[in-house]
């Protein structure tokens, strides 16, 4: 039935049939389901009234939330600001929030009424600005309404998009808690609140890091490790993160073990630098291209792998975002939307009055879809050239582990002394374990429920004792 | 003339002596036994000698830590939507 109503939609002959108006108005557009054009015809008139009629207004608001607030990006702000829309007032405290104006974020933001789809994308930002402020009590207050409407719309919604949407934004409220206590030194606390995060949420496996740190933080540096090596797991191959190579070369480091902090160290520059300098060349060669890095992500997973190992794993990393999949879908819907426009103007009489609007339609949709084609290209490009300097700043960060390691090690020869033990297999006793931590023996277990709960028990080695002299 | 006979001896026994070459010979090979020498006298310092261990002092480098995940909450948001 509903791809009956699809068809129906896209008949050129159906088109055919509506009498146009000379300059149609927004209701005209969006009953004919062009929605892109009501969008722009809609805004265009609101701009030039001084009292704007609500009638008009919830019209706009309807029409946002069909396109997605985006299709509002490149309007003049002056003029926006002057639409009392719930979706608008969210666009521009958006606005105001990248822009870093807190006051003017919060002025907007605080008006998104809980009902509204934006609402716990607006108590997100505001607790990210309480959390600025060092206003604790405010922060806790906007996570919890974020977290728990957000996680609410997660059950309700069927769109599986909206779905996604509302999921990974109520993981975002939970995380922005821990994220927070770490900021300010409170490491036990903040363990405890990455513990909140479920482990099949979207965001888990980049948590692992995250909580590594924490746990290197509070010197427990078995789990660290432990929560590290799940990235070896095939299943979360396409989650590499060289960050989490430093943190095991330092959690080595911090153990006194300095062979396998080497050979990690080594593992390093053998395995990312020769690849992200190749990948930096390939990238380069395209980095003015409007379009070389959209058509990247239209590829499949195996033709990215062919073109080089790290971007067949980046591309999936930027392909699970919502972002992503709400852009790509925008695009679908704005590209269907132009080419029926473009089959009206077609058939219509050559002296038709709704010839000048339409053709100017035509262009709008036009732009749009380029703006969105140029929104996907420049953040595919942006995070894979974020990737290369962050592993540039990593391997520097690395460079200067092996130094600390030599100069530790020459200490030791000069001292006559060497460290207490040989690197040995660890024991459980060296495990530590809070009592909400599960505690698996690899015995019998199903492998994926051990994932993120794996530890090392390696003892610390960091001890001298005096070398015997050799015998002659 | 017992005056010119003296003299003359004394000329003659002059030149003689001017004729005759002085010839030094340095001993070849000395042993000393340091075990067998004894020196006397009062001990009045320590009789180990001992090099006091000094600590060098060391220079930490500043090794990476993750301060905050600031950028990670940012990117997160703008991944959003």
């Amino acid at each position: 039935m509903k791809y009956l109503f699809i068809l129906l939609l896209a008949s050129p002959v159906w088109a055919e049939e509506i009498n146009w108006k000379a300059q149609p108005d927004a209701a005209q557009l969006a009953e004919a389901g062009f929605t892109y054009a009501a969008l722009d015809a809609q805004v265009r008139h609101l701009a030039k009234q001084k009292d704007q009629d609500s009638a008009d207004l919830e019209l706009l608001e309807e029409l946002v939330l069909k396109t997605n607030v985006e299709a509002l990006e490149d309007y003049d702000r002056g003029a926006l600001s002057k639409m009392h829309v719930a979706s608008v007032h969210f666009l521009l405290g958006r606005e105001a929030w990248k822009e870093k104006k807190a006051k003017d974020a919060q002025k907007w933001l605080v008006n998104v009424p809980r009902w509204h789809r934006y609402y716990p994308e607006a108590r997100l930002l505001l607790a990210d600005m309480a959390a600025d402020t060092g206003s604790d009590g405010a922060r806790e207050a906007f996570e919890e309404q974020c977290y728990e409407i957000a996680g609410k719309r997660a059950d309700e919604v069927n769109s599986p998009l909206l779905k996604r949407y509302y999921t990974v934004l109520a993981e975002d409220c939970i995380t922005i808690r821990a994220r927070k206590l770490y900021k300010a030194g409170k490491f036990t606390e903040a363990i405890e609140a990455y513990a909140r995060i479920n482990k099949r949420a979207y965001k888990w496996p980049y948590l692992l890091l995250e909580k590594a740190w924490a746990f290197y933080n509070v010197q427990d540096y078995n789990r660290s490790l432990g929560l590290l090596v799940t990235y070896k797991s095939p299943l979360l191959e396409s989650y590499f993160e060289p960050e989490a190579e430093v943190l095991t070369a330092l959690s080595y480091f911090r153990l006194c073990l300095y062979d396998d902090s080497l050979v990690v160290i080594d593992q390093f520059y053998n395995n990312y630098k020769p690849r992200t300098e190749a990948l930096e060349g390939m990238l380069n060669a395209h980095k003015g291209s409007q379009t070389h890095f959209f058509e990247l992500m239209q590829l499949s997973p195996e033709q990215r792998r062919q073109l080089h190992p790290f971007i067949g794993q980046l591309a999936a990393q930027i392909g699970q975002r919502p972002r992503f999949a709400l852009d790509q879908a925008s695009l679908v819907k704005v590209k269907a939307e132009s080419d029926r426009l473009a089959l009206v103007l077609q058939n219509l009489p050559s002296n038709h009055r709704a010839r000048g609007w339409m053709k100017d339609s035509v262009a709008h949709l036009g732009a749009v879809k380029e703006n969105l084609v140029g929104r996907i290209n420049y953040h595919a490009k942006k995070d894979m050239f974020e990737f290369i300097s962050n592993v540039y700043e990593l391997s520097e960060e690395l460079f200067k582990v092996k130094l600390e390691i030599i100069s530790r090690k020459k200490d030791l020869v000069y001292g006559s002394k060497k460290l207490i033990s040989d690197r040995g297999r660890g024991s459980f006793s060296q495990v530590k374990r809070s009592r909400f931590e599960q505690f698996w023996k690899f015995q019998g277990a199903f492998w994926a429920d051990e994932l993120g709960d794996f530890s090392f028990g390696l003892a610390n080695n960091c001890s001298t004792v005096k070398k015997e002299a050799p015998r002659e | 003339m017992n005056k010119w006979l003296a003299l003359l001896l004394l000329m003659s026994s002059m030149a003689f002596a001017q004729e005759q070459k002085t010839i030094y010979e340095y001993k070849k090979y000395e042993k000393f036994d340091l075990g067998d020498l004894e020196v006397k006298g009062q001990l009045i310092a320590p009789g180990d000698l001992s090099v006091r261990e000094r600590d060098r002092r060391r220079f930490e480098l500043d090794l990476y830590n993750r301060a905050d995940f600031d950028p990670n909450i940012k990117h997160d948001i703008q991944t959003l939507r």
